[in-house]
């Protein structure tokens, strides 16, 4: 790689970091279900996703971990971090997979639906250990496991659009 | 990659039917008659109390506040010294796999039917 093209891509890994803080950071203010503490519409993973088709896994997952740990230290609590980077490296586990492995199968908004289903179960793993009972948990887990469908279909549209705009635009 | 493909959709509906069956699971086990309460705390042993006793009950550990009121079969953190104080907002729990839970102070409680709450007097 020309160092030109280096710089290019860690300027763009930088961008990518700063706009998924702002995402995860905004979000917090738009409680989608209050009464569902946790439940967050999952903005970064529109981020995550074009990191995973622009790049690959490895910088996905160095933007990804920056994102979490960053913003844990500016805004967050010991607890919101192991629930982000639980949910985050599950997810993104999950969809380097079926992107590669399943990208005829699903689209887009499928693949950010199964990373978006993953970070979920990750939290309700977390939340079980935490509180040392799979009870109230599993409890939790159909409103987690709804809420999946709903925003990872949102981030996934987001996600298709944007690809298309940039492929569109000659820069993919 | 195009727009939405069929798979999509499959994978959608199934995990709508997940969430269903696990629902169902909640729905039956609300259907028990609320018997006990289950307190965990931290790493301590879970601590059963009988729901059909007005108490208040203290769960104070060092800075950490909370106290929990069970009232005519009615569960609530009457008050808590947490941040989110999401615990005293969820208010009142009364069926049976209904919760309140404290994360920043790891603190669950939940409600147990009349099966458990046999079980645990006889371990008693």
């Amino acid at each position: 790689m020309s160092s030109v093209n280096k710089t290019r891509r860690f300027t763009q890994l930088a961008l990518f970091v700063s706009m998924a803080m702002v995402l995860s950071y905004v979000e917090r203010f738009l409680p989608i279900l209050p009464a569902f503490p946790g439940v967050k519409l999952g903005l970064a993973n529109i981020i995550t996703l074009m990191v995973l088709l622009m790049y690959s896994w490895k910088e996905a997952l160095v933007v990804l971990v920056a994102r979490v740990t960053l913003l844990s230290f500016f805004a967050g609590s010991g607890v919101g971090f192991l629930y982000s980077i639980s949910g985050g490296l599950l997810s993104l586990l999950g969809m380097k997979f079926a992107l590669t492995y399943l990208n005829r199968t699903f689209s887009l908004m499928g693949i950010s639906v199964i990373g978006a289903f993953l970070h979920n179960t990750a939290q309700m793993l977390v939340l079980a250990g935490i509180l040392r009972s799979f009870t109230v948990a599993v409890y939790y887990y159909p409103v987690l496991i709804l809420a999946a469908v709903a925003t990872g279909s949102l981030t996934g549209f987001i996600a298709l659009n944007l690809y298309r705009h940039l492929i569109r635009l000659g820069q993919l | 990659m195009n727009g939405m493909k069929r798979a999509d959709v499959v994978l959608m509906i199934f995990l709508l039917l997940l969430a269903g069956f696990f629902i169902l699971r909640n729905v039956q086990g609300s259907q028990e008659t609320a018997a006990t309460i289950e307190i965990r705390q931290g790493n301590e042993e879970p601590v059963y109390v009988s729901l059909h006793e007005d108490q208040t009950i203290d769960l104070s550990r060092g800075e950490f506040v909370n106290i929990i009121r069970i009232e005519k079969g009615i569960v609530f953190m009457e008050e808590a010294n947490c941040r989110d104080q999401l615990c005293v907002k969820k208010g009142h729990i009364t069926h049976v796999g209904d919760s309140i839970v404290c994360l920043p102070h790891r603190i669950a409680v939940t409600i147990l039917g009349e099966r458990e709450g046999e079980i645990d007097v006889l371990s008693q």
